[in-house]
């Protein structure tokens, strides 16, 4: 089903939780909304659930104004943070709720069940409550009381969020399976960019109620559009520099330390001016730089940080402090007080207009 | 062997106020109901004997004050029920300075004493009172209705200073349940009578059993309240057991009178327990077994 939302905006008092929001999702497209803690993420899901009310804009489910018909009517499946599965009923009780109030009888909604505990891989759990099952399990009978009723929107508010690192990434493995079996229209909140780029066909970068930036999880992390979606999604070294000029796919920038680099052009890179520069720390290596394209800068390591997985130095510049994230593959000849060449590629400097910091 | 030292000193204090204030007094009014006194001389006549039940259950006088305390109470306690429910409600959607309010005016009663309580409704049910009054005054009646010194004014009565005691266990039942399970109720397609039929009454239930216990208990012992606003007419086993042992000085018959009263709201709060469980869902009923087995560990 297709879901459209067009200038939606809702406020508390003077707060816009939701600021002029306008997407659009074809049928069976998974979205991710990504932001700050307070950006608005669940009032938005509320406001397309109608839990709560919006202010102004609409929000289409087909070809049908569904802005001010009632929640209960809606047809939306929503899986809560904390579950809120029903204390009082069994699992099977708990799937069979939504479809009681749809008017299925018990006989008829039993296959229905069946499957559905099936895609969650729940079935020998049908007759425990909710308080007699891990976290992990409670998170599926939610999915599967959601999708029960087969609805034409599924929404998901930090589904995995209560679950620890280990089952969260099997989780993460389950539910993609689940939504690709399913093939429902989703929209899902998260605060893990890896959940969300991992799990959804488009991302939205959500802040101070509004829509930064949506895209594909491949070109929102490459071609990040706004400042804060370059500081936001994974981890970046930012400079302030000056677009001295554009050669080919290439872009001239000035240090004001003096030296120059070269950073990746697109259509919207200016001509000239104050611009943001920004270096992600997984993209920098260390060793003398070896290709035409490349940036490098020399300075001494401050401190360096093992992760297991991996290894982040920070080291100081003439351009100020640049933060390094190597794998642990990498080698790392140098330890605190050497000096070390860092190299990067001009692929990987991305240019965004504009002055601050 | 340690640990049960402990035990005995931890349940010692609880065993001593227990022995003290419940079974000693039951114990001596128990011991004092078997006996029978001459009336005119108070001497007591005859050590054991059934006389005492024997005369009230025998009685059909008695045996219809006995019903009736069962009634009124049981009639407070549904009353109680059907205006504290709804209060209990809407209170448990309130944050901040407006449940404050509420939740003062909700207590109110237990900061007035019973006298002013009675005084306040003697002047609205009597027959020249507010209620009567108005009717007269709109010309819907020509004679006064008789409303003081029924049952109907007993309950009101019972129920005002009751109230509370039935809203607060309801409301934080209703507190404990967390609005995104009546969302995802909602979002599932109930609409708001089946939200409450499917999931709010379910949920209370635990408060619902609490707040009835406690009112059927008081009203039923209540004694202030029966007398001033049920008359002579409307007569409960807490008045005649005052009335034998203060009037009649027959403290015998009011001993047995009062142990009749002590069975009959045992009995009823077991049966308003049992009913309890049986509406209760199973999952609450485990959950709330849990810490106690814990605790035993
Ligand atoms: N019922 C409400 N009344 C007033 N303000 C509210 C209400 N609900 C949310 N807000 C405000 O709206 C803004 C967005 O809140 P929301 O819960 O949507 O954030 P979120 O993105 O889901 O945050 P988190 O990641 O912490 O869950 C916040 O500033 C919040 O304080
Ligand atoms: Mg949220």
């Amino acid at each position: 089903m297709h879901l459209t939302l067009s200038s939606v905006t809702k406020h508390y008092g003077d707060v816009r939780a939701v600021n002029d929001v306008s997407f659009s999702l074809t049928s069976g497209e998974r979205l991710s909304l990504l932001g700050p803690s307070g950006c608005g993420k669940t009032t938005l899901l509320n406001a397309i659930a109608g839990f709560a009310e919006i202010s102004s804009g609409t929000i289409r489910m087909g070809d049908a104004d569904i802005s001010r018909i009632p929640p209960f009517k809606r047809n939306i499946g929503i899986v809560f943070q904390n579950y809120a599965l029903f204390p009082h009923l069994d699992v099977e009780e708990n799937l069979y709720f939504g479809l009681k109030m749809r008017g299925v009888s018990r006989r008829d909604a039993r296959q229905a069940i069946g499957e559905a505990l099936e895609i969650v891989r729940l079935e020998p759990f049908r007759a425990r409550y909710p308080h007699q099952l891990s976290g992990g399990q409670q998170q599926r009978v939610a999915v599967a009381r959601a999708i029960v009723i087969r609805p034409q929107i599924l929404l998901l508010d930090e589904p995995l969020s209560n679950l620890d690192a280990k089952l969260r990434h099997e989780m993460r493995t389950d539910l993609l399976r689940i939504l690709d079996d399913l093939s429902i229209t989703t929209i899902m909140v998260t605060h893990d960019q890896a959940e969300a780029l991992s799990l959804s066909h488009r991302v939205a970068v959500l802040n101070q109620g509004a829509i930064e930036q949506i895209d594909e999880p491949e070109a929102l992390y490459e071609r990040p559009a706004t400042h804060f979606v370059a500081g936001f999604l994974g981890e970046s070294n930012r400079f302030a520099a000056n677009l001295t000029g554009i050669d080919g796919s290439f872009a001239k920038i000035a240090l004001p330390n003096g030296g120059e680099w070269r950073g990746r052009a697109t259509g919207s890179t200016p001509d000239g001016g104050p611009v943001q520069v920004f270096v992600r720390t997984e993209r920098i290596g260390i060793g003398p730089s070896d290709g035409a394209g490349d940036n490098g800068i020399s300075g001494t390591v401050r401190t360096v940080i093992y992760l297991g997985e991996e290894r982040r130095l920070v080291v100081d510049t003439a351009a100020g402090e640049i933060v390094v994230k190597l794998s642990a593959r990498d080698r790392l000849g140098s330890g605190v007080g050497d000096t070390v060449s860092l190299c990067w590629s001009a692929q990987d400097t991305i240019i965004l207009p504009g002055g601050g910091r | 062997m340690n640990k049960i030292v402990q035990k005995v000193a931890v349940a010692a204090p609880v065993c001593a106020v227990f022995l003290l204030f419940f079974v000693l007094p039951v114990a001596l009014m128990l011991s004092a109901s078997f006996e029978r006194i001459d009336t005119l001389t108070l001497e007591v006549v005859e050590r054991f004997t059934f006389a005492q039940y024997f005369k009230f259950l025998t009685d059909s006088f008695y045996l219809r004050i006995l019903l009736n305390t069962l009634w009124i109470s049981a009639g407070t306690t549904l009353v109680s029920l059907l205006v504290g429910y709804p209060v209990a409600l809407h209170m448990s959607r309130l944050e901040g300075l407006s449940r404050q309010i509420i939740l003062i005016i909700v207590l109110s009663p237990l900061l007035i004493s019973h006298a002013v309580l009675n005084f306040g409704w003697l002047i609205v049910l009597n027959s020249n009172g507010l209620v009567n009054s108005t009717l007269r005054s709109a010309g819907l009646i020509q004679t006064p209705l008789p409303l003081l010194h029924t049952a109907l004014a007993v309950i009101l009565g019972l129920v005002h200073s009751h109230l509370p005691f039935i809203v607060l266990p309801i409301e934080n039942a209703l507190r404990s349940v967390r609005p995104e399970v009546s969302r995802a109720a909602v979002s599932l397609g109930a609409n708001s009578f089946r939200l409450f039929r499917y999931v709010t009454l379910p949920l209370s239930i635990k408060g619902i059993v609490t707040g009835s216990v406690i009112v059927f208990s008081l009203s039923a012992s209540s004694f202030v309240i029966p007398v001033v606003l049920g008359g002579v007419r409307v007569r409960t086993m807490a008045s005649v057991a005052f009335e034998e042992v203060m009037l009649n000085l027959n403290a015998p018959f009011a001993a047995a009178v009062s142990l009749l009263l002590l069975a009959m709201t045992t009995i009823a709060v077991a049966a308003l327990g049992w009913i309890g469980r049986k509406l209760q869902p199973p999952a609450l009923v485990q959950q709330a077994a849990k810490p106690a087995s814990e605790g035993a560990a």
